[in-house]
């Protein structure tokens, strides 16, 4: 038991970090924006090119990764997302997929398909029965650090709570002076950086691939509407309850209760639960609004 | 004859009507005034079915309305417009009208694949109909151009055009004349009438004054989600209540100095 | 060279049924569907599981015809109350949990390694059932659009509570419409499936269904043409890229990529500047005698 609990809050920070760049995003210009998952590749790519400089520490690396892909992150608004303020949300989605295809071909075309492996220092932890790594510490260690600073960053800081306003009624934030143009760079910056910190840490837990995107796609925006897809740290929620769902679920011997005989939900069946337990939220939020919409 | 009874509704804390009821009978323009927030526009959502009230039940010739089904209840004849009008923008006049057209067997797979026949007649008695109203609205001279490329004022004219096409017994209209200018406020008088003489129902929410002295039969006040006065539009004019709800103070000193 | 010609224009045929799949849920009916890849899959794999278990071709095609559009159906009735960005996701995860279904289940669609599927008799057998396909599809949606009933899809796309309030159901046409389409996606992958010989779980990704939308936002949403020239510019980029790559010895790979980053660029490009494609919507005119 020790061990899905480790798993799941392994697992569950991986995914949370890249999740609540979706939140942001959705929170302040209202639109799912599905090339933030390519950010995260784009971080682990730039992290292992960093990381290969002969000399330079590892952290080191992630954090020019996360410098720089938030850069880009910021360009992607600068030059897309900028001109399109305006249209319908669908659009900004649709486009939003045509930026993610353009990244991850791109990253493609650059790096190559096949996989890489970082080059990481860990050692096996054995503890009351239960394994598990240095890196897995670490992951677990940096979120909480980062979802420390980011909340304290929105609601103990000027700018986080200019960013907190831009969220609940933007109209209303930018009549009352605040930068609104400005403040959604620093957003995108945010979330780049987030995704790119997550992209290295899943990397360096299993290999850097282009197809990285389609395995942690699902996951997160699961994570992002269990927890509600406009609340920022309801994304990190829904990491959690999704994390611990699918270990708890996988790990639990259905064939002893029913029928006497070991068996067990197939690990590649995870992201089914991922998928299960967006429809369940889903369907409770649509059964939920029946019967006065405005 | 349309009664809606006791209608009481809540959003969250928030009581947006209580225990309201009205009328509007047939050959006639019902006025429903009252402050920004009072009420009315829910009330007209609770009749044209997007609202489930609370309590209280709204009937059309003695028959219950399917509230809650906005579509079912336009389906038994109950039109609406919308403060900020409704339309497909970028499809042509001609062919938002059309849309308008009640029971179209051309919109059916079935229909338009098996009885083209049968679709093109109704289309074209349709089209025959769309041009009809339109230029009783003075409007057909725009039937090609888009929606979306109208003015304000004409548009709130095309959405009263598309709801006649259906042939409607009750007509429930959202500030017709907000935003409109003068002359086509005119048209829209004139039009008013021509529905009440055709012996529809009609609910008209206005903050115009003129208007609503002008062609409502009998007109429904209500303050912060109650009903305050009911009568003619004379009544109205005259009653304290109303006077002091929209102004917040009596209109004339009670006492001379 | 005329095997070429035959080969391309049998793909583009392909992908053009695909091309006015989507169109008839996004174009027409403004219904952002991120998963028509799946009935596309559905017709393929159908193809496929059918051949390799010894049924006749039409028994794997019945089933794909059949299966698709009662999938469309919960796709679509459970969620339509929800939001467009739910249903979008919703979509896209079903295609998602096919794909991932077909590549973990070895013993039924042959997992990574997919599934053979017994070929055509001959390429122009291959291109007649195609641009057949075509052509029906073609004139199915062409009725469609201009019909009544396509005329509501276009009213339920500028404002479904428009179309409420005029008396009509949205979810009956989303549901109709969708079932449409998911047909004629599934028709398009039996005839890819037969036309290939192969069926894998990497001809089903997420990319292969932005392929199609770049499709549909280049040629013009909304209108079938478009969206056929939208497709086949899709393909002969893709063909004559490849032909770049052999010609200037660069890896096939890198050309792939950088042929879908083109296609990335050009969705986000023409969403922006152009949104109504190439060939954009025609204006329906009334020209009765009138005055």
């Amino acid at each position: 038991m020790l061990q899905v609990v480790i798993n799941s809050v392994v697992y569950a920070s991986e995914i949370a970090i890249i999740a609540i760049g979706v939140s942001l995003c959705y929170s302040i210009l209202r639109f799912t924006n599905f090339a933030h998952i390519q950010l995260a590749i784009v971080g682990g790519y730039l992290a292992y090119t960093f990381a290969s400089i002969p000399g330079l520490p590892l952290p080191v690396a992630v954090l020019l990764s996360a410098i720089a892909t938030g850069l880009i992150a910021v360009l992607v608004d600068v030059i897309v997302f900028s001109r399109i303020r305006n249209i319908s949300p669908e659009g900004k989605m649709i486009v939003s997929w045509g930026v993610a295809l353009f990244i991850r071909s791109m990253v493609a075309a650059i790096y190559g398909g096949s996989a890489k492996v970082f080059d990481v220092p860990t050692e096996v932890v054995v503890m009351q029965g239960a394994v598990f790594t240095t890196l897995d510490v670490t992951v677990v260690a940096v979120t909480l650090v980062l979802m420390v600073a980011l909340h304290a960053f929105l609601y103990r800081t000027r700018v986080g709570s200019a960013l907190r306003a831009l969220a609940s009624n933007y109209d209303l934030a930018v009549t009352r002076g605040i930068p609104g143009d400005r403040l959604i760079r620093l957003m995108w910056f945010l979330s780049g950086a987030l995704a790119a910190v997550g992209g290295s840490l899943i990397a360096m837990q299993t290999r850097l691939q282009p197809s990285l995107d389609l395995i942690i796609l699902l996951p997160v925006f699961a994570a992002v509407t269990i927890g509600g897809i406009s609340n920022v740290f309801g994304a990190v929620i829904g990491a959690i309850v999704l994390s611990f769902a699918q270990n708890l679920l996988v790990w639990i011997d259905f064939g002893m209760i029913f029928t006497g005989k070991p068996w067990h939900i197939p690990t590649q069946f995870r992201d089914y639960i991922a998928v299960l337990a967006l429809l369940i939220v889903l369907l409770m939020k649509s059964s939920r609004s029946t019967g006065g919409k405005k | 004859m349309l009664r809606a009874t006791d209608i009481s509704l809540s959003f969250g804390g928030l009581k947006a009507l209580s225990k309201v009821s009205v009328e509007a009978a047939p050959g006639a323009v019902t006025g429903l005034i009252g402050p920004n927030g009072s009420g009315k526009s829910t009330l007209l959502n609770v009749i044209a079915g997007v609202y489930v009230p609370d309590e209280g039940t709204v009937t059309l010739n003695g028959e219950p309305l399917p509230l809650g089904r906005p579509e079912r209840v336009a389906q038994r004849g109950v039109g609406r417009t919308f403060q900020v009008p409704k339309l497909a923008h970028r499809l042509t006049v001609f062919q938002n009208m059309l849309a308008g057209e009640k029971d179209h067997c051309g919109e059916t797979l079935a229909g338009i694949f098996l009885r083209p026949g049968k679709v093109a007649r109704q289309e074209r008695e349709a089209a025959e109909r769309a041009d009809s109203i339109l230029r009783r609205l003075g409007m057909a001279h725009k039937a090609n151009d888009l929606a979306g490329s109208l003015s304000g004022g004409q548009q709130k004219l095309l959405t009263m055009g598309m709801l006649l096409m259906a042939d409607p017994a009750v007509l429930l209209l959202d500030e017709p004349a907000a935003g409109v200018n003068p002359v086509l406020i005119e048209q829209q008088v004139e039009f008013l009438k021509t529905l009440r003489d055709e012996g529809r129902i009609v609910i008209l929410i206005e903050h115009n004054m003129d208007m609503i002295a002008n062609v409502c039969d009998r007109v429904f006040v209500l303050d912060a989600g109650s009903l305050i006065a009911a009568g003619t539009p004379a009544d109205i004019r005259a009653d304290e209540t109303v006077i002091r709800s929209y102004l917040g103070q009596p209109a004339v000193p009670r006492e001379q100095p | 060279m005329i095997d070429f010609a035959i080969y391309l224009v049998t793909v583009a045929a392909i992908w053009s049924v695909l091309a006015i799949s989507l169109n008839l849920q996004f174009g027409m009916t403004g219904l952002v569907n991120f998963g028509q890849i799946l009935p596309f899959g559905i017709g393929a794999y159908a193809a496929g599981i059918g051949a390799s278990l010894g049924y006749p071709w039409w028994v794997g095609a019945i089933a794909a015809i059949v299966f698709a559009p009662l999938c469309s159906l919960a796709v679509v009735f459970p969620t339509r109350r929800l939001s467009q960005d739910y249903w979008a996701l919703i979509t896209l995860a079903a295609a998602e949990i096919f794909r991932l279904t077909m590549l973990n289940t070895p013993s039924v669609a042959g997992g990574a390694d997919g599934v053979m599927v017994p070929r055509f008799g001959s390429s122009t057998t291959a291109l007649v059932v195609s641009l057949a396909l075509l052509a029906v599809s073609f004139l199915v949606a062409e009725r469609i659009s201009r019909s009544p009933f396509g005329r509501m899809l276009r009213v339920l796309r500028e404002d479904e509570v428009l179309a409420s309030t005029l008396g009509r159901n949205p979810m009956r046409y989303q549901a109709s419409v969708s079932m449409v389409a998911w047909i004629m996606g599934a028709a398009a992958g039996i005839a890819y499936g037969h036309f290939s010989g192969y069926v894998a779980p990497t001809s089903f990704t997420v990319t292969e269904t932005f392929i199609i939308w770049t499709a549909v936002i280049l040629g013009g949403p909304g209108r079938n043409i478009g969206v056929i020239c939208g497709a086949i510019i899709i393909q002969v980029l893709g063909v004559s890229s490849r032909f770049v790559a052999q010609w200037v010895d660069l890896p096939s790979d890198l050309v792939a990529n950088l042929r879908l980053a083109l296609f990335g660029l050009l969705l986000v490009v023409m969403f922006i500047y152009r949104p109504q494609g190439l060939v954009p919507e025609r204006r329906e005119v009334r020209n009765a005698a009138r005055d």
